[in-house]
């Protein structure tokens, strides 16, 4: 873990940063010793600094405190609690979010929310495309179709999409207005799909509702490759 | 490239993870997303 790095952050939910905060930490405190890059749109960088330097400055300070005591009475080494607030944080929009080595990652941005009503509300969400080793996997954030995700999925090799509501939900009015540009359902994953001309298909952001045969289905009314229904630590090679 | 999804699950699913997905490129391990109980997870997948 004290590898991980960087870090993508889609958008500003708070399903998509909770762990934000331990995983800075965590990596500290398990030996990393490199500048942790944390990587989003616009508004990350007030996260970053709401977390370390206002709702977690007690605990940064603590660690840090209890490493010198420790240092103090024992003459030994001790991790570098430093490292917990070694953070570079990059907001991005489209274009070319990070490169390392033999890898790119580029980033567009995905339709999660229309706010007309409310112009001062400044929402913005990411998707990914990973290219590496001849290979493409695109991550889609949250979003329903729209050009952003459909570029950044053109041919991948996997698409790991998000996706919220089987089509059988679509009878609930609020539901209906939501999958317009919110989220998407099983039946519109499978669309992006298609367009995209993907090679396989993870689905991923599943509701409790949804079950794989009927998302299987859904999916296939637009889509004919190879397509998962995500799990919690599911390995794809 | 091998990919691990962490996470699967919407802000609220008793039965999945929030969303979060590793990518491992050689050495590199890139992270997308920072769901809830990711860290419990990702040390898990690395201690087994």
């Amino acid at each position: 873990m004290s590898r991980l790095g960087p870090i993508f952050i889609t958008h500003h939910h708070y399903d998509r940063i909770n762990d934000l905060y331990p995983v800075i930490l965590s990596t500290a405190t398990l030996g990393r010793v490199d500048t942790l890059h944390i990587c989003g749109p616009g508004g990350t960088q007030q996260i970053v600094d709401a977390l370390l330097n206002g709702v977690y400055a007690p605990d940064i300070r603590f660690r840090i405190e209890e490493n010198r005591e420790v240092l103090r009475r024992t003459q030994g080494g001790h991790q570098r609690r430093e490292a917990i607030s070694d953070v570079a944080v990059h907001e991005i929009g489209s274009g070319v979010a990070a490169v390392g080595g033999g890898w790119r990652v580029m980033a567009d941005y995905v339709r999660h929310g229309d706010f007309p009503d409310a112009p001062d509300f400044d929402w913005r969400c990411l998707g990914y495309r990973i290219e590496a080793q001849g290979e493409v996997i695109t991550i889609s954030g949250d979003t329903v179709p729209c050009p952003g995700v459909i570029g950044l999925a053109r041919d991948a090799d996997l698409l790991v999409q998000c996706c919220m509501w089987s089509e059988s939900a679509l009878t609930n009015p609020t539901v209906q207005i939501l999958t317009e540009s919110v989220l998407p359902t099983t039946t519109q994953a499978g669309q992006i799909a298609a367009e995209a001309g993907v090679k396989r298909l993870v689905l991923t952001h599943l509701s409790a509702s949804i079950n794989e045969a009927g998302a299987l289905a859904n999916v296939r009314q637009h889509y004919q490759g190879k397509v998962l229904l995500g799990s919690d630590l599911l390995v794809i090679e | 490239m091998k990919v691990t999804l962490l996470g699967t699950g919407p802000p609220i699913n008793p039965n999945r993870f929030q969303s979060s997905a590793l990518i491992e490129i050689g050495s590199d391990l890139l992270l997308f997303d920072v769901g809830g109980v990711l860290s419990t997870s990702c040390w898990c997948r690395e201690s087994t």
